[in-house]
Parts: C-alpha cells; structure tokens; sequence
C-alpha cells in the first residue's frame, strides 16, 4: 500500500481555512448556544409548571431530532414557513446553536440542583433578588461543577460542526472532501482531516482542563 | 411589637408542625427557644422570617403583615438577619465579599463604604485578619462567626440564629457563643433555637419551649429553669442539663 500525502499537503493553505471555518462555527455556536442555555436552564427550574414544561419541551424536541435533520429543517424547511434567507453560514450556526442549547442546559440545571439549597435561603434571607441571586450566588457554583460536562458538550459541538459541510459550508470536512475530488486520493485527505480533528479536540480538552483548575482556587485549603 | 403572631399553623403536606403559635416579640427581647427535635423550633424561626409560608394565622413582623401579603416578603428579608446551622456563606466569594455582597447589590451600598464597616464587623467577631480568605479555609466555628457578620451586614433590626452552634465541634462553641453573647449587650431583638441550656440561661430575658407544635412555656429563665410549670419541660430540663 502506498501513500501520498504530498499531494494533500499541497492544499495546506485549504486546510488552514477549513480549520478556521470550523473554530468560527464552534466558537460562534458555543456563545450562542450558551447564551440560550442559560435562561433555559432557569426556565426549568421555574415553580410555574408552565413555564417548566416549556423548558423541557424544547429540551425534548431537539434532543430527539438528530443535528443533521435540525440543520436541514433550519436551511431548507424555516425560509419556507417564516420569510427569511439564511446563508449557509448563518443557518449552520443558527442550528447548532439551538441544538447546543439543549444539550448545555441540562448540564447547566444538573448544575444549579447540586447547588445546596441553603446557598438560596441564605441570599433570600439576606434580602437578595431571585435572579442576582441565580447569576452572582447559584450559577458561579454550578458552572464550576458542570465545566468538565460543559467542556464534554463542547467537543461534541467541535465535532459536530463537520455536518454543515453538507448543506455546503467549507469547514474543514468540506475542505478534505474537495481535495478528495481534486487529487483522487481517498485515504490520505480523510486521514489528514481526521488527524486535525483529533489535534483540535485534544487541544480544547487541554484548554478546559487548565480553566477548570485556575477555577478551583476558592476549593483549596 | 417587632412580632406578632396570632393563632399560627404550619403544615407539611399532610403532617402539622406548628399546631396553634401565638407570640408577642418587643423591641430588644432577648427569647430562646428550646425544646426537643421535632417540636417545631426551626419552623418558627423561618416562618418569622418568611422563608416558610404559614398555613393559617397571621404573622405581623416590624408591623408588616407577611402570613397574608408575600408583597411585604423582600423588606423583612432586607430588615431581619438570619444565621443558619450550617452557615450557608458563599464558597466562591471571600471573606469579605461574602459579607458586602447584600448591602452593595441590595442596599447599593458602594464598595468602599461596604467594604469598611465589613471591616468592622470582621474585627467586632475577631476575625479582622481573614478578609481575604475563602470560607473553605476558615474553621467552622470561624465560618459561623463570619456568617454572623454577613447577617450584620444588612443592618438588621432582629437577628434569628437558627441552632448557629449545633454544627460545631466542642470547642469552637464558646468563640460563637461568645459573640452572640455581645450582640445582646447592643439591644437588637434575637430569636435563638438552640441546645445550649447555660447559654440559653445567661442571655435570654425570656424562654420559649416548644412541645409538638405548642409553645408549652413562655417564662422568664430564672423561673423556667429553676421551677417549670408543665411536666414534659421538667423532664426536658433534667435530660438536658
């Protein structure tokens, strides 16, 4: 069996451009996708059953659908039922960031319930407001307890981003299929393009690790 | 009258904890409540602060009714200090942060100010030199001590200590006993449950106990501890002491 990865490093400058594309869907759909989560997450553990059951809908509705049909829906199917265009781009991040949101919230409300009750009496009891109290008392905990399932979402994101290729985004996965098409080498694109992902998913694992630690200090004697 | 309370209820699903309550608070009381596990003790204190919704009664605390309006519920937090048995202080603030949070973000007390009368009160529990600790570090009898700082914080008119030295090993008692002790020199009203009987004896002016869900007694200590009225607070004393 002979190799020939020459070739495929002669698309390098494709290749750093894929990469780039697939951090921007990663970075992009991780701000958004936590920025839903976060309210979401409230909502769930809201006292009116209501607005609780409509937490865990949307939780249900896009843990049940999978990515690849959610980013279709949202690229094909949405312009046709509300009058908007969406580029490629912005309907992959739009998709991802909805799905994330999902995935992020529950790790986010597994977080706000390991939060000792006593933590919220004693900021009621000190008089302070329900949601200063969620976002300056029972969220900086939870987070610190969720990081490593946080950080697990995110590489799922980091991974799953290699779907939008196929509604025509050039992340990184596209760039490999297009060299495939190019040179007529299956193997040694595919290899090359698997090999940066696992760099990539090292790297962030790396990175979160670090950030998990700096945020233990107030655990430490 | 700081509190009043007529002909309260309290239940939890199907089982009654507090049977019939009638209490008077004045300003600048002094009142232990004892009595054994069960008997509703806790319970009492948090529906005084509205962190329990009562069942039936009215409850009036600074002349607010709280049992009927919940609307008057956050200035009875802002006004009433609550210290808790395990001490509830923030893990991921400081020492110092965990007892400006309240005033800066509910009162909008600026920083510096908050932070030098935090200052005050640190040396007033004699901790002035863990401002910049995290909790984790302290010991617990230091932790309650830094939660009673916090409660202060607020500038309460009442404080309710809730069992404050029951989580504590032997020896750390005396140093939050001792602060508490201070406290009532200064003429704030304080409500404490507690098991600590000389203590409860030294600082009150007046002792509740409480019996599956009545207050059977309401005595001055002198008289309670010396000649109770009901059997089942004779029995109590004699295994408490």
């Amino acid at each position: 069996m002979r190799m020939n990865f020459e070739k495929v490093f002669e698309y390098q400058s494709l290749l750093v451009n894929g990469v780039l594309v697939t951090v921007g869907f990663t970075l992009a759909s991780l701000f958004f996708g936590f920025l839903i989560s976060i309210p979401l997450a409230i909502i769930k553990e809201s006292k009116l059953k209501p607005v609780r059951f409509f937490g865990y809908l949307y939780t249900d509705i896009f843990r049940g659908i999978p990515a690849l049909v959610q980013l279709y829906l949202v690229y094909f199917a949405l312009p046709q039922i509300v009058p908007i265009t969406l580029t490629v781009n912005q309907a992959a991040i739009l998709a991802l960031s909805l799905n994330q949101a999902a995935y992020m919230s529950e790790a986010i409300r597994g977080g706000i319930e390991s939060i000792p009750v006593g933590q919220r009496e004693a900021a009621k009891a000190l008089g302070i407001s329900y949601l200063r109290t969620m976002f300056g008392i029972v969220l900086p905990q939870a987070f610190k307890n969720v990081l490593p399932a946080l950080a697990n979402e995110t590489i799922n994101l980091l991974k799953g981003t290699s779907l939008v290729s196929i509604i025509g985004a050039i992340d990184l996965m596209r760039v490999g299929r297009q060299i495939m098409a190019d040179t007529y080498l299956t193997a040694e694109p595919l290899l090359v393009v698997a090999l940066i992902y696992y760099i990539m998913v090292k790297l962030l694992s790396f990175m979160t690790g670090r950030l998990e630690k700096r945020m233990r200090v107030s655990d430490r004697r | 009258m700081i509190v009043k309370i007529k002909d309260m209820k309290k239940s939890y699903k199907s089982t009654e904890v507090l049977k019939n309550i009638n209490l008077d608070v004045d300003y600048g009381e002094i009142i232990s409540i004892i009595g054994p596990s069960g008997s509703g003790k806790s319970t009492l204190l948090r529906c005084i602060n509205g962190l329990e919704h009562t069942s039936a009664g009215i409850i009036e605390v600074l002349g607010y009714n709280i049992s009927q309006k919940r609307e008057n519920l956050p200035t009875i937090y802002q006004n009433v200090g609550m210290v808790f048995q395990h001490f509830n202080l923030f893990p991921h603030m400081k020492v110092i942060d965990n007892i400006t949070y309240a005033p800066r973000h509910v009162k909008r007390v600026p920083k510096q100010e908050a932070e030098k009368e935090a200052r005050k009160l640190l040396k007033m529990v004699g901790l002035e030199d863990k401002a910049d600790v995290y909790p984790i570090t302290l010991s617990g009898g230091q932790q309650q001590r830094i939660a009673i700082a916090r409660a202060l914080a607020m500038e309460p008119r009442m404080l309710l200590f809730d069992e404050p030295t029951s989580a504590l090993d032997p020896e750390m008692v005396t140093e939050v006993l001792e602060v508490i002790k201070n406290l009532a020199k200064t003429g704030i009203t304080m409500l404490i449950v507690t098991h600590e009987m000389a203590f409860a004896r030294e600082v009150s002016s007046r002792i509740l106990f409480l019996d599956g869900g009545y207050i059977v007694e309401d005595e001055k200590p002198e008289i309670f501890f010396t000649d109770p009225k009901t059997e089942r607070a004779k029995e109590f004393i004699a295994k408490m002491l």
